[in-house]
């Protein structure tokens, strides 16, 4: 049985958004009472529509942004309290790869440059070292030896994803956030980009943290998926069982939703009417109810909680009133 | 002659004119080069394709395909003074549009052929409200309306296009809406003259899956209403399958592979179109498996292979793909059943490939 890798407690991210003498504070509630486990090697989904939070959550645990309640456990320890000097430690064994690695790799920097930057900060190895390491990454990556010596711009979109995996796998992190690393690519380079995740993971024990509004690609990469809507989950499952047999309405809505790559079945789809509401503003009750097909009157009243499906061998959590 | 043959020349004539009339939009060998500092690239090269009356074409392929460009020339749109029409002809009812004058142009534009984007808030504007934005259509291309039918004609145009509420807000700016929203908007604006032809340039990427659904069934309904044609570009295979009559697949501004969606799906023939397919994650596939993904790049337009185009990222590629252009021909994949639709593919190993 693999380690739990990474907790998470009840996290909640509010943004103060107005405090002024004259009114009341008002809150945008990204994150809202948010827990689950990580274990090493394991992929875990996250899927909702934007605005939903997934972003947020993943800055959260990282620490890119304080959270403003629960907790956060890394192999055990709270982290949650960590100061930035602490953190920097910490932040070899958690990375993250951003969905434009244009804006994230400093186009003023040589590849051989952005990708040593790491083991400077961490003061490992000499220039001779260094120079080594970076070349074992080019080529874990799929990069010629000689990308070393050019630009970001001189790379298409599908190598410079490249270099920023080659960049977030150089400390040997454990856990890895991917926020919507494919979704800007082609077909043909984000399957190969997949590709070269999924080996990753399986040569280093990876756990990732995968977001994507892609559902399909969601459900190809990872173990478990949790759907989530207006900063809370409310399902938690494995790929498979999500995909097979969604219990969550909104979840069925979402996955009804894809289109599938055969006209021969299409379908009378359930089509979810209306937006997402206002995550400022939000309704009482199950924020679902809203836009639910399937609405009862105690949804309205009371929010239900993300719980375990009773006499299930398998892990199952559902937030939803329909489901005891 | 006798009088019988004489009446059946005269059927066979009717008979095509009839077919060209259902042809609302025909591309024909259309080739577009950009000028560049370094010479004039071929962006687009030999594409041909029609469009009929009430039905849907999707305009598939990975970015640089030249999907959008052909939309910019039928549209008109080409980047100025660098994109040219350089070969081949655009007829739409029977007449080129390739070299029509200014005001000739505006007739048509937006008009009979509309076209809706992918990012609708860069393409409204922000400064003014949407029901000013709507009028606007009305004010250029139906000038006998006054303020209050406009007014009016815009309303119910918003109602149409499933906005809740169209009365109040038609005075609000696209800030203040949500993006599938926003994207009614646009589309309301592009069938506000009843067009013949609208042209989706990757209408709904940009949005969630939900939304997108809502966004794909209102284009259905509203193409069953007015029986306007479609030509729907996108890079999901998904929304081709749930949307599009016929396909056209293009790969670094050639058409590989033309035929209906169900040929399509059911027989994939062109390398390059099975290579989309099988890298394309599936909902029923099992997961954490390797896919099968097409190695490289799409080569830039100045580095493109001399033969064949996709001849440096293909399998089945020979010496003769790399030395000359195979041709669009019609094919019969022996492992299709009974379809007798028109398949055609630009390849020179279609027995190997679809026997491999």
């Amino acid at each position: 049985m693999p380690e739990t890798l990474l907790e998470v407690r009840h996290l909640s991210q509010h943004i103060k958004l107005s405090d002024s003498w004259f009114s009341k504070a008002s809150y945008l509630y990204a994150v809202d009472d948010v827990s689950f486990s990580l274990k090493a090697g394991e992929t875990l989904g996250l899927v909702g529509e934007s605005g939903c939070g997934k972003s947020t959550l993943a800055r959260s645990i990282l620490k890119l942004m304080e959270p403003s309640a629960g907790q956060i456990l890394f192999k055990g320890q709270d982290i949650t309290q960590y100061t930035g000097k602490q953190m920097v430690s910490l932040r070899k064994e958690m990375q993250i790869i951003f969905q434009d690695p244009m804006d994230s790799l400093n186009g003023r920097h040589t590849v051989g440059a952005i990708l040593q930057e790491p083991f400077e900060i961490h003061q490992m190895g000499d220039a001779k070292q260094r120079r080594q390491w970076v070349e074992d990454l080019l080529l874990k990556v799929g990069l010629p030896v000689e990308a070393m010596d050019k630009y970001p711009h001189e790379f298409s979109g599908g190598q410079k994803q490249r270099i920023g995996i080659a960049r977030a796998i150089a400390l040997k992190p454990k856990v890895i956030v991917c926020d919507e690393a494919v979704s800007a690519l082609d077909m043909s380079v984000q399957a190969q980009i997949m590709n070269l995740l999924l080996s990753l993971q399986q040569e280093m024990q990876l756990a990732l943290i995968f977001i994507a509004h892609d559902l399909s690609v969601v459900k190809h990469i990872s173990d478990r998926v949790a759907v989530m809507y207006l900063g809370k989950i409310v399902e938690l499952t494995s790929a498979q069982r999500l995909y097979e047999k969604p219990l969550h309405p909104y979840s069925q809505a979402l996955i009804s939703a894809i289109p599938v790559a055969d006209p021969r079945k299409r379908k009378a789809r359930q089509v979810l009417q209306g937006d997402v509401p206002s995550a400022i503003n939000r309704p009482q009750g199950c924020h679902f109810a809203g836009r639910c097909p399937k609405v009862m009157a105690k949804c309205e009243q009371i929010a239900p909680k993300l719980s375990d499906i009773k006499d299930l061998e398998f892990e199952h959590k559902i937030a939803c009133h329909l489901i005891e | 002659m006798s009088h019988r043959h004489e009446q059946k020349l005269l059927d066979a004539s009717l008979d095509t004119k009839m077919i060209q009339a259902e042809h609302i939009l025909r591309v024909e060998k259309l080739a577009v080069s950009f000028e560049t500092d370094s010479g004039p690239v071929a962006v687009l090269d030999d594409v041909s394709f029609s469009v009929k009356k009430g039905q849907t074409l999707g305009l598939v392929g990975e970015s640089g395909c030249g999907k959008s460009v052909t939309a910019a020339s039928i549209m008109g749109l080409l980047p100025q003074p660098y994109g040219k029409v350089v070969g081949g002809d655009i007829l739409y009812q029977g007449n080129s549009i390739t070299a029509l004058s200014l005001p000739e142009r505006y007739a048509l534009r937006g008009n009979r052929i509309s076209m809706i984007f992918q990012e609708p808030m860069t393409a409204l504007n922000p400064v003014h409200t949407i029901g000013r934005q709507l009028s606007e259509v009305y004010e250029l291309h139906k000038p006998e309306l006054n303020k209050k039918a406009r007014k009016a004609s815009a309303i119910a145009m918003l109602n149409k296009v499933g906005i809740a509420e169209p009365e109040i807000r038609f005075d609000l700016y696209p800030h203040q809406l949500s993006g599938g929203m926003r994207q009614r908007v646009m589309i309301a604006m592009a069938l506000a003259c009843e067009p013949d032809i609208l042209i989706a340039d990757e209408p709904t990427t940009a949005l969630d899956v939900t939304i997108q659904a809502q966004i794909l069934e209102l284009m259905g309904d509203l193409q069953a209403e007015t029986g306007m044609a479609i030509i729907f570009i996108t890079h999901d295979l998904g929304v081709v399958a749930e949307m599009c009559d016929q396909v056209v697949v293009m790969y670094a501004g050639n058409v590989v592979e033309h035929t209906d969606a169900f040929t399509l799906f059911e027989s994939p023939s062109h390398p390059y179109t099975q290579g989309l397919m099988q890298s394309m994650p599936r909902l029923d596939a099992p997961s954490k498996t390797q896919l099968k993904a097409i190695p490289g790049n799409v080569p830039s337009l100045s580095l493109m292979p001399k033969g064949c185009r996709f001849s440096n990222r293909c399998e089945f590629s020979t010496s003769q793909c790399e030395a000359s252009k195979p041709e669009l021909e019609a094919y019969h994949n022996p492992n299709l059943g009974s379809h007798s639709e028109t398949h055609l593919v630009r390849c020179f190993h279609l027995e190997d490939v679809n026997n491999a």
